[in-house]
Order: C-alpha cells, then sequence, then structure tokens
C-alpha cells in the first residue's frame, strides 16, 4: 500500500488537539501567575524597601519556592496538563524545568544526578538566551 | 492598584496563549516554544520597546520568560556602557541572576527534600 | 529416514506441529491498573510506583523479580527465560535475574518484545532444544517515562493521542504437555518506516507495521481475518486501532469491528486519564495472560495475537526524526 493512503488515513484518524480549550486555559492559568506576581511585587514595594527596578528580583525568588513545593507534592504536572503554556511561559515554568530534573535524578546522586542534570530541560532557554542576546548587544554597543 | 492586577493578568495570560498557539497550531515542541520568547524578549530590548512594556504591563511583562531574554541584553547593554565591549560578557547575567539563582538552590533543596512521584 | 514436517511456511512464517502450550502464568500491575478494568482477572498489585524500593528503577526490576518468581519456584529446572524490556539493555531484567539459574535471552523490540518473546519460545520447544520455557515482559510507567520523555514532575501537555506505559505485566510457561491454549503459528515482521515521527502518537507509527505482518501472516497461511475469531493488538491504543481497521478495509479484508481487540484499550477504564490508551513492553502480557487466558479463551477460540512495537530511542529520533515499527505476530488456539 503506498505511504501516501496510510498518511492520509492516519490524518483521519489524529485525534484533534482541544485548541480553543487550551487556549482559554493557558489565558486564565497563564494570566493568574502573572496577576498573582505582580500582587507579590506590590506586597514587596510596600511592605519592603524595593523599589520599581528591584522588585522584580524577589517576585522571582518567591514564585520559584512556591514552584519547588508545587513540583515537589506532584502537583505542577497535573496542572500543567490543563494549563498547557499557561505554566510554560512563566517564570515557573522555567524553575519547573530546572526542579524537576533536580528531583528525578537526585537518586543517580548529587553530583553525576542532580549536578549535571538540572539543566537539560532549562539549558535550550538559557543558550538561545545568552546567544541572541550577545550579538544583539555586540551590534548596539557597537552601533552606539 | 488592583487595575496592574488586572493589566498583568491580561497581557501575562496572551502571551501565554501565544505560546499555547505555536504549540498547538505550529506543532513546535515547547523547547522550541521558549527558546523563541527568550530570543524574541532579548530582540524587543534590543529595539528599546521592552522597558515601556514593562511600565505598561508590570509583571505580565516581566514573569512572562520572555523578560528573561529582556534582562540579559539590558545587563549587557548597562554593563557596556561602563567598560566598552568586554562589558557585554561581563554584565550578561547581571539582572538575570536572581531567576537562575533561585531556580539552582531550590532545585538542589528540591532534591533534597523530595523524591519523584508519577 | 522419516522427512521432517515442514515448520517454516511462506516467506516470513512458522508453523508449529508439536503442541506448544501456555500453561501456567502470573500477571502483576501498579496502582492505576488496580483501578482498571481488569482488576478481577490480576494476580498481584503493587500499591504504588516504588513498591518500597528507592528508585523506579530498582522497582522494574523488582516487578520483573515477583513476576517470576512463582513460576520458577514451581518449575525450577526450566533454563530459559524469553523477555526484553524498555530500560537500556534490558538492564531491570538482567539485574532482577542476577544469581538464578536462569537464562535470560532478552530483545530489544520494546512492545513487540512479548510477541518475539512467545515465537522464539515456541520454536526452540518445537526444535526440541527445551521442553519448556519461560516466557513474558514487564514494564514501568515512571522508569520508562524518565528514560524516554521528560523527568516524572515536568509540567508538560500531552496531546489526546499520546499513550500511557502500563506498569505490570506478565510471564508464562510454555511446554509440550499440560492444558492450555496452544501456539500453532507465527509470523516474523520486518521494520517497517512509513515516515511518522510524533512519539506521541505511536498509534499512527505502529498500525502500518502491524497492518503489514498481518498481511504477511495471511498471505502465508492463505486465510483472512474470517478464519481468526479474534486479532488481538498489542498497545496501538484507540487512535492506532481504528487505522488499522481502515488500512484492513482498504485492502478489501473484511474485519468486524468487534474482531479487533486491543490490549492498550481494555486494560483501563474510559474514565482514567490515559489519553488514547496503554501501551509499553507489559501491556499485551498483561491483558493476554489475565483477561485474555481467562475470558477469550476459555471457550474454543482462535485468534491472532500481534504485538507492536516502537523501535526509537530519544536519541535516534533527534537525529533521524523517523519511527521504525515493527510487530510480531502468533496464532493462538484454544479447544
Amino acid at each position: 500500500m503506498k505511504t501516501d493512503t496510510i498518511k492520509t488515513i492516519a490524518k483521519k484518524h489524529d485525534p484533534k488537539r482541544p485548541l480553543a480549550k487550551n487556549c482559554l486555559m493557558s489565558f486564565i492559568f497563564g494570566g493568574s501567575l502573572c496577576a498573582l506576581g505582580q500582587m507579590i511585587s506590590l506586597f514587596y514595594l510596600y511592605f519592603f524597601d524595593f523599589s520599581e527596578e528591584t522588585v522584580g528580583d524577589p517576585t522571582v525568588a518567591t514564585l520559584i519556592i512556591l514552584t519547588m513545593f508545587l513540583t515537589g507534592w506532584g502537583v505542577y504536572d497535573k496542572i500543567a496538563q490543563v494549563a498547557g503554556a499557561g505554566t510554560m511561559v512563566p517564570v515557573t515554568g522555567f524553575g519547573n524545568a530546572v526542579i524537576s530534573s533536580a528531583i528525578e535524578h537526585r537518586n543517580e546522586g548529587f553530583v553525576l544526578g542532580v549536578g549535571s542534570n538540572m539543566f537539560k530541560l532549562a539549558g535550550s532557554v538559557i543558550v538561545s538566551g545568552v546567544f541572541s542576546s550577545f550579538v544583539i548587544a555586540i551590534i548596539k554597543t557597537l552601533l552606539a | 492598584m488592583v487595575i496592574s492586577v488586572f493589566v498583568a493578568f491580561v497581557v501575562g495570560g496572551l502571551i501565554c496563549t501565544i505560546g499555547q498557539l505555536i504549540i498547538d497550531v505550529f506543532k513546535q515542541t515547547p523547547a522550541f516554544m521558549l527558546s523563541l520568547f527568550v530570543v524574541i524578549g532579548s530582540v524587543l530590548d534590543g529595539i528599546g520597546l521592552y522597558e515601556p512594556f514593562i511600565d505598561f504591563a508590570g509583571a505580565g511583562a516581566t514573569v512572562p520568560i520572555t523578560s528573561f531574554g529582556n534582562g540579559l541584553v539590558h545587563g549587557a547593554l548597562k554593563e557596556a556602557e561602563q567598560s566598552g565591549l568586554i562589558g557585554v560578557v561581563i554584565g550578561m547575567f547581571q539582572l538575570t541572576s536572581a531567576g537562575i539563582t533561585s531556580a539552582i538552590v531550590f532545585g538542589v533543596i528540591g532534591a533534597l527534600l523530595f523524591k519523584p512521584r508519577s | 529416514m522419516k522427512e521432517a514436517l515442514q515448520v517454516r511456511v511462506g516467506q516470513v512464517s512458522y508453523q508449529f506441529h508439536t503442541p506448544i502450550i501456555i500453561n501456567e502464568y502470573h500477571t502483576i500491575a501498579g496502582p492505576l491498573e488496580k483501578n482498571g478494568a481488569l482488576t478481577a482477572y490480576i494476580d498481584t498489585f503493587i500499591d504504588d510506583l516504588y513498591d518500597g524500593e528507592k528508585t523506579y528503577e530498582n522497582c522494574y526490576k523488582k516487578l520483573i523479580c515477583d513476576g517470576i518468581s512463582p513460576l520458577l519456584k514451581k518449575h525450577p529446572d526450566v533454563q530459559l527465560l524469553f523477555t526484553g524490556d524498555l530500560l537500556n539493555q534490558s538492564t531491570p531484567t538482567h539485574l532482577a535475574l542476577t544469581n538464578r539459574a536462569l537464562t535470560p535471552i532478552t530483545f530489544d523490540h520494546a512492545c513487540a518484545n512479548f510477541g518475539l518473546s512467545l515465537l522464539y519460545g515456541a520454536l526452540s520447544i518445537e526444535s526440541q532444544q527445551q521442553a519448556a520455557v519461560f516466557a513474558g515482559t514487564m514494564s514501568h510507567f515512571a522508569a520508562v517515562e524518565k528514560q524516554f520523555r521528560f523527568p516524572n514532575e515536568y509540567g508538560q501537555q500531552k496531546p489526546p493521542s499520546s499513550q500511557t506505559t502500563v506498569t505490570g505485566g506478565g510471564f508464562c510457561l510454555l511446554s509440550s504437555n499440560g492444558t492450555g491454549p496452544h501456539i500453532t503459528g507465527g509470523t516474523l515482521g520486518a521494520v517497517i518506516d512509513e515516515g511518522f515521527s510524533d512519539p506521541y502518537n505511536m498509534g499512527e507509527a505502529m498500525a502500518p507495521a502491524c497492518f503489514h505482518t498481518l498481511l504477511a501472516h495471511f498471505k502465508d497461511f492463505n486465510t483472512t481475518p474470517k478464519d481468526y475469531d479474534y486479532i488481538i493488538t498489542g498497545d496501538l491504543g484507540s487512535v492506532g486501532q481504528n487505522i488499522l481497521y481502515d488500512l484492513l478495509r482498504e485492502e478489501n479484508y473484511r474485519v468486524n469491528r468487534n474482531q479487533l481487540i486491543d490490549a492498550g484499550c481494555e486494560i483501563y477504564n474510559k474514565n482514567q486519564p490515559i489519553f488514547s490508551g496503554g501501551s509499553g513492553a507489559g501491556c499485551l502480557s498483561l491483558f493476554l495472560l489475565s483477561k485474555g487466558l481467562k475470558v477469550y479463551f476459555k471457550k474454543p477460540t482462535r485468534a491472532l495475537v500481534v504485538a507492536t512495537g516502537a523501535l526509537h530511542s530519544p536519541l535516534s529520533l533527534l537525529q533521524t526524526p523517523h519511527i521504525p515499527t515493527i510487530a510480531h505476530l502468533i496464532v493462538l488456539e484454544s479447544k
């Protein structure tokens, strides 16, 4: 039988991803995480000695602590199945990628397990970010 | 105050929805989508658009991963103003260190506290 | 001298003349399967994916150990175990059988291992090399997830076409005397690559392999689906099963929808979060050695059992985005 026929039949039976539901859920969950971030920022702005410029750092750290517990209790992956990109795009997704790899490989030891595998998922984000930022910053500095 | 939370909700939600569309419609892997977002963030800061975006959306712009790219470029440029080209290398992680350091630290603590469950 | 009876049939098939009987069997399964549809038929369960062990891999090892031990205790003189699991170099199997007088013959055909194990077990009895052998497979959800996908805690969104690896499996004793269903023939599959590359849709990748092996079988034995009561597939899931049905219809083989049984679709209840069905090396062995033998083969039945497997690795998939697949078939009859 021709490969094309097989492909056509396979395509017919590929279950559709629930696009509308996925988008709505990622909007709600992603939006809620950002709103939570904003509330944490406001909290640090009003009760601690932070400025608009520096308040991002404690906010990110707080969100990542939260992620650590949700990941460790095995809740984050259950939420992510519903939320999709809503839990991947915010900084909690970065935290989850790092922390889940660290927890998964603790049985292989802290040096070769946790240490070497921690960035196996989040590494791509750092590498692409640093390289593109390097190029952009060099160009801007040379032009200025 | 309440308005700023609402704006963060809408803007952050929209960015995540774009991410979902990249995964579901253009059939890309999550890793590709996240890398693309970081690159977009750094490009936006390169042309000077990310700062006004943060002023407008607050956490809606700083919590999504795009702000990681923005932070990298921003730190590099800030240091480059003072120490020239080498500043790009020195300053790269200056502003983003909070995210990376806390992820590493809490990753290790997490590995100490928890074991994987399915 | 008496002419030996022909074992080889057609291109890739075998016909057995000595009775090869699935005599005894033992099944073991995990917590998700405990709440599934086969609970009444499975022998033992583990309560969580660690079962008192420190790591998932050790638990995988323990599952194999616990699965084979009851059989080994009763038949200490059996020498060979035909099997194969999903981790690197079948380490769980080899670790589980350390310091035991049993030689494991492990295959690397992923989820198709059970079919190949039964077929080769049968061949070794047919050729009178062995009087009795063990065959069986096992899989473990979290250990496989860790090797083939992402860390278990990583927040990913699986599409509806993805499948869930079964925790559990079963082992059986094949011998030439006793009571039980007979393996009367089999067909070996070849590696098929139709260009599918989505690791979250294994059904579409494996269905063509299953289809090719079925066609080869029908040709070699000169039979049609009408000659069999059931076609039991390994782990195509609902997606792959629908594709197989359409492929057979396209080739003008009239199959009844009720004739097709997929182990991946039978193990769980409809409301469990398993997406398009179960998969994994233990999927078919768990189903066949529990509900399969206890329900379908209680009455006189002639069925094809097809184990399908995807032969990619996470590394190969990144280098060449193709999922090669394979399927092996046995004819199982009860009188």
